[in-house]
């Protein structure tokens, strides 16, 4: 241990990823960028032979996840869950997901989700990480998303949401209140 | 510019280490060497400790920390926790096992035979002091027996389940990578019993006899009998990426079944890396307290598990030595202020019964 | 697939020392505590070289953070130049060719043990504490499986207990360091060790920090802009030590957290316990032009 280390290519591109994704999550409504594409990046940096994860209708991504090692399941019962919310049809499958126990709330799914920045339904978020508060338009994610989210999530239980848009990443923990505007 | 002292600080720091080392003078191959061949219990305790199987490396740690064995323990496990995990080896039972020494004090005889092995058990316990004068003491030879044992033995349970004696638990089926693994989740309670078993595989060997002891003794309902002790070499089967099954090697282990008989014969089991008789045995017998209703800490998996990790229990042990005056001046500060109030209230100064933070 | 493709070429150690199954184990934990403010989650705290107690939670995850271009400050009690501190640091720069920096203002990740600076941290550092006991209602629950039951259930009542026999028994709230807190109106923490002074600073604070406590294999966040309200009787408001009018020996200056000195004489000077803090007030005396960041206390007060 003479010498010091040098990071490889994926050492720079996880640790990066990790560093945005932690703080898009310390500061919901706030976008950050991935160093590539992001539910890719985003999967990179999280997943090894200890997680579970499922993925929606994308099986050339679905086989990128199994490379790491992840086991593929049902989303009632998988760390981590990749897909487009964009009908109310798939907002429903929602319900099934992991949201932790009073005594483990972590135990519970993290979802990425795609979507479009900039517009579409206005946000209004308050809560740990906020300021006061901050306004977030999403475009891509089914408007019924919210209101279900909203059902699901009885604080310390529910589940943690990135929405992803090309490389740019916003995270919403159960913490956050979202409004629709 | 007194902060500027301080810093000297760094170079005692870096002195007192080299005094240390400077003690112990050059560690060679040949001292590690040494190490291993003439200490293999040791060696075996520090590998089992660390929960890494490679004797070079536990008689390196032995060197290097001049055989203050938590630090060695400390050392091993830095290192393990470095190592890639390339593969999981198969499960074994004890029937694969390449057994030197298998014992049971619960019957006479047992099928299989009784193997004594290598023990001290019998000898008389006399130092050769010769030895200091120059004599050297040369081991007698070992009379090779007649009809040697068989490597490899059957398990007494499965007699005794065969029999009706011990009942038989399900077991699940659970391909080895899928065993919870202590080393890469956290211990919740209650514990899984993969995650109990290899929490006292890797336990502090005497912190798991002074709580054994302690329900060996009366602080709880184990009456302990060794239903069976062995000493052996583990086969650590590996799968080739091709499919192949192939020996990696063999690792020597240890491992205890304990019995004890409440309204039923039950057991109590332990093994760990290296040939340690008195952690088995204590461990197996731990292993059976925690199933036990027992209002005795001995008798609680969780006292019982965090108490004896050695890393942990070593190093917050030693923490102590690092300063604390900021916590003492806050403490201070609220002790000071109640007197300074008695004081303003005429009242006589009262002890102070403060609930003292675990620092 | 060969036995090659399952390895890598062999290196004795990795970047950041831990390698990439823990690093992902601790980031997923990490990101569990920011979305779950002041709830401890359980991680499973690899073994470091160093001993236990000694900041292996703080060291996993600045390990976790670890860039080559960080810049990290370490102090323990307040001081950059204590002898564990500068170990720490030094692991660091071995493992993860990061810059070291004793000023406050120029780190981006600082790890403390028992202290939060004087200057205000900014919204781009992050904070790491060393934590040796997590478990706020340890004193009134050793057992951590029940604690944690308790914790589901906001289940505070035997911790506003003590408080209240402290106050009837010695007329004050006795709790010195590590005082009780409510983060984000839901679980109550051990902020660690800090004393009273610094736990104000945690409140809506624009920095994220972590608390880690490596033996005990636990770790808890504080996002930014988070509520952290020390468990106070509304008729007897929270009181941090009464440093606001002692003046440090050394550089004049008055309001800060202080350590006590004691003098043969039976009397006790005081010094700045923030070292670095003391350090750029010292230097500017001298003639140096340090800035020196806005604190958070101003005139021994914070509101």
């Amino acid at each position: 241990m003479q010498v010091t280390l040098t990071p490889t290519a994926t050492d720079c591109r996880t640790n990066t990823a990790f560093e945005v994704m932690m703080w898009a999550l310390s500061r919901p409504g706030s976008i950050g960028t991935l160093p590539g594409d992001g539910m890719l990046t985003a999967a990179e940096c999280l997943l090894d032979n200890e997680c579970t994860f499922h993925v929606q209708d994308d099986a050339p991504f679905q086989k990128a996840l199994i490379q790491s090692g992840a086991r593929c399941g049902p989303m009632s019962d998988v760390d981590y869950i990749f897909g487009d919310f964009n009908t109310s049809a798939k907002v429903q499958t929602l319900r099934t997901v992991r949201t932790g126990t009073l005594q483990y709330p972590d135990n519970s799914a993290t979802l990425f989700v795609s979507a479009f920045f900039g517009s579409g339904t206005h946000l209004r978020l308050t809560g740990p990480g906020v300021a006061d508060h901050i306004t977030l338009a999403v475009d891509g994610v089914d408007p019924s998303f919210w209101s279900v989210r909203d059902d699901i999530i009885r604080y310390p239980l529910g589940f943690d949401v990135y929405l992803v848009d090309g490389d740019q990443v916003v995270g919403l923990p159960r913490s956050t209140k979202i409004e629709v505007l | 510019m007194a902060y500027v002292a301080t810093r000297g600080g760094e170079h005692a720091i870096e002195q007192a280490e080299r005094l240390f080392r400077s003690d112990l003078g050059k560690i060679s191959a040949a001292r590690v060497s040494e190490i291993k061949t003439s200490l293999p219990y040791l060696v075996d305790r520090v590998m089992g400790e660390a929960s890494l199987y490679e004797p070079d490396l536990a008689a390196l740690a032995l060197a290097q920390a001049g055989g203050e064995l938590s630090e060695a323990v400390l050392l091993l496990r830095a290192y393990r926790t470095t190592q890639p995990r390339i593969g999981y080896a198969k499960t074994i039972e004890q029937a694969d096992l390449f057994t030197v020494r298998r014992i049971s004090a619960a019957f006479k005889d047992i099928p299989g035979g009784q193997i004594l092995g290598p023990t001290l058990d019998y000898s008389h316990r006399l130092l050769r002091v010769e030895v200091l004068t120059g004599e050297d003491y040369v081991p007698e030879p070992v009379i090779a027996s007649e009809t040697p044992a068989p490597a490899e033995q059957p398990s007494l349970t499965a007699w005794q389940k065969a029999q009706g004696l011990i009942a038989d638990h399900a077991t699940d089926d659970v391909a080895p990578e899928n065993i919870p693994d202590l080393t890469r989740e956290p211990l919740l309670f209650p514990a899984p019993r993969a995650h109990k078993l290899q929490s006292l595989a890797r336990a502090e060997t005497g912190g798991v006899l002074a709580l054994g002891y302690s329900t060996m003794r009366g602080y709880g309902d184990i009456h302990p009998t060794v239903n069976e002790l062995r000493l052996a070499e583990a086969p650590v089967r590996l799968r080739h990426p091709n499919g192949t099954v192939f020996n990696a090697g063999r690792v020597r282990v240890s491992q205890a079944e304990i019995i004890t008989k409440s309204a039923k014969l039950e057991l109590g089991f332990s093994a760990t890396f290296g040939w340690n008789e008195v952690k088995v045995i204590s461990a197996a017998t731990l292993d059976r307290a925690s199933a036990q209703d027992a209002p005795h800490a001995a008798s609680t998996e969780e006292f019982v598990l965090y108490h004896t990790e050695p890393v942990e229990s070593s190093g917050f042990c030693i923490h102590f030595k690092l300063p604390h005056y900021v916590t003492f001046q806050s403490s201070l500060d609220a002790i000071r202020r109640v007197k300074a109030d008695n004081v303003e209230n005429g009242k006589a100064p009262e002890p102070v019964n403060e609930k003292e933070p675990a620092l | 697939m060969s036995l090659k493709d399952l390895t890598k070429p062999w290196t004795a150690f990795n970047y950041g020392f831990l390698d990439e199954s823990a690093k992902r184990e601790l980031r997923r934990k990490m990101l569990k505590a920011i979305a779950i403010p002041g709830y401890q989650v359980p991680y499973a705290s690899r073994e470091v070289p160093m001993a236990r107690g000694w900041g292996t939670g703080g060291l996993q995850v600045t390990l976790t953070l670890l860039k080559p271009d960080a810049v990290v400050k370490v102090i323990d009690q307040g001081a950059d130049d204590s002898v564990n501190a500068v170990s720490i640091r030094k692991f660091f720069n071995r493992v993860g060719g990061s810059a070291e920096t004793e000023d406050t203002s120029q780190a981006t990740i600082i790890q403390s043990r028992h202290r939060v600076p004087e200057e205000k941290l900014r919204a781009d550092q992050v904070l790491v504490l060393q934590v040796p006991n997590p478990e706020p209602l340890r004193p009134v629950q050793p057992d951590m499986s029940i604690a944690r039951e308790m914790h589901g259930d906001a289940d505070y009542g035997q911790l506003w207990l003590v408080l209240y026999e402290q106050l009837v028994k010695s007329g004050r709230i006795m709790q010195g360091t590590e005082y009780p807190s409510l983060v984000n109106g839901r679980y109550v923490i051990t902020p660690s060790p800090i004393p009273r002074w610094d736990v104000k600073k945690l409140h809506q604070a624009e920095h994220l920090t972590f608390l880690s406590a490596g033996r005990e294999k636990r770790i808890y966040a504080i996002p930014p802009f988070t509520n952290v309200e020390p468990l106070v009787f509304d008729d007897v408001p929270y009181r941090v030590e009464d440093h606001q009018d002692k003046t440090c020996y050394r550089t004049d200056v008055t309001g800060f957290f202080m350590n006590e000195l004691p003098q043969e004489d039976g009397s006790s000077l005081y010094e700045l316990s923030d070292s670095n803090f003391g350090i750029k007030h010292l230097k500017n005396s001298q003639g140096e032009t340090l800035t020196i960041g806005e604190t958070w206390y101003k005139n021994g007060r914070m509101d």
